[in-house]
């Protein structure tokens, strides 16, 4: 999967416009980044791409560009 | 006359909301993501007869193995979805929390749109299907009470990007709610405060 794909990805789970988000985003700066959209993340995580994303994990991300990264990996 | 209390989860924000008598000795629960908070307010000689499950999200439901296991004759009603996502942790979603939730029911009971039951001598609760946050959500409504869990927390846009939410699915469970409400209904939504019906900013949805 491409990165565009993994943030149109992640921009359907947070409920943002498509190609709204970009790698440098700080998570905290995007309105929608509330404790509904992480669990949504965390469900994407393990059902899109089978990969297990704890909350401790997901609150030690920054920016989107390090859930990404975690996607990628 | 029956009474209702709303008591927060210990560990969600979710309430749970206590159905009583003023006698306080037969108890129905509008959803169970509470448990020790609900004993301390039921006290020793209540006996729960029946919950209520607005929808299958592990904050609405966390303890209800806790309060089987306690109460084993009381009967767990909802939705066929709703029960049925009691079994797996992936729809429930407790499997992304600490500690799953699977649990197979002794006494349950489906229900569906417009399903009346009696809880207490004429007193009845009526069902809605108010899909939206997710499959298989219902409304209780309690002659002026109705129970939204989280298909409307008033004032607060619903919340439809988990799975199985739909958007559209919610705008027409909110018209549904709104239509079934009369000038003294007292919302009682699965988190924050009661409100009445009258306080909604409805242009929101």
């Amino acid at each position: 999967m491409t990165q565009k794909e993994i943030l149109n990805q992640i921009e359907d789970v947070l409920d943002v416009s498509i190609d709204s988000l970009s790698i440098e985003m700080e998570l905290s700066s995007i309105d929608e980044y509330d404790s509904m959209a992480k669990l949504s993340l965390i469900v994407m995580c393990d059902d899109e791409f089978n990969k297990k994303l704890t909350a401790e994990q997901l609150n030690d991300f920054k920016t989107i560009g390090d859930i990404v990264v975690f996607l990628s990996a | 006359m029956f009474q209702v209390t709303q008591i927060q989860s210990e560990q969600f924000t979710s309430h749970v909301y206590v159905i009583t008598t003023s006698s306080r000795d037969e108890v129905f629960l509008i959803d169970c993501g509470g448990f020790q908070p609900v004993l301390d307010f039921l006290g020793t000689e209540a006996k729960v007869k029946g919950i209520f499950l607005t929808h299958y999200h592990y904050d609405h439901i966390y303890y209800v193995k806790q309060w089987m296991e306690i109460f084993p004759n009381a009967t767990v009603y909802g939705s066929e979805s709703t029960l049925s996502g009691l079994r797996n942790p992936k729809i429930n979603l407790s499997f992304y929390h600490e500690d799953p939730v699977q649990v197979e029911l002794t006494f349950s009971q489906f229900l569906f749109e417009g399903s009346i039951t009696e809880i207490f001598d004429g007193i009845y609760i009526k069902s809605l299907l108010t899909e939206g946050h997710c499959e298989g959500s219902i409304t209780y409504i309690l002659e002026n009470y109705v129970f939204t869990g989280d298909a409307l927390i008033p004032n607060i846009p619903t919340v439809t990007k988990l799975k199985t939410g739909s958007k559209e699915l919610s705008k027409v469970s909110i018209k549904k709610i709104k239509d079934s409400l009369s000038v003294n209904s007292i919302i009682c939504p699965g988190h924050l405060e009661m409100k009445l019906a009258g306080q909604v900013l409805w242009d929101l949805y």
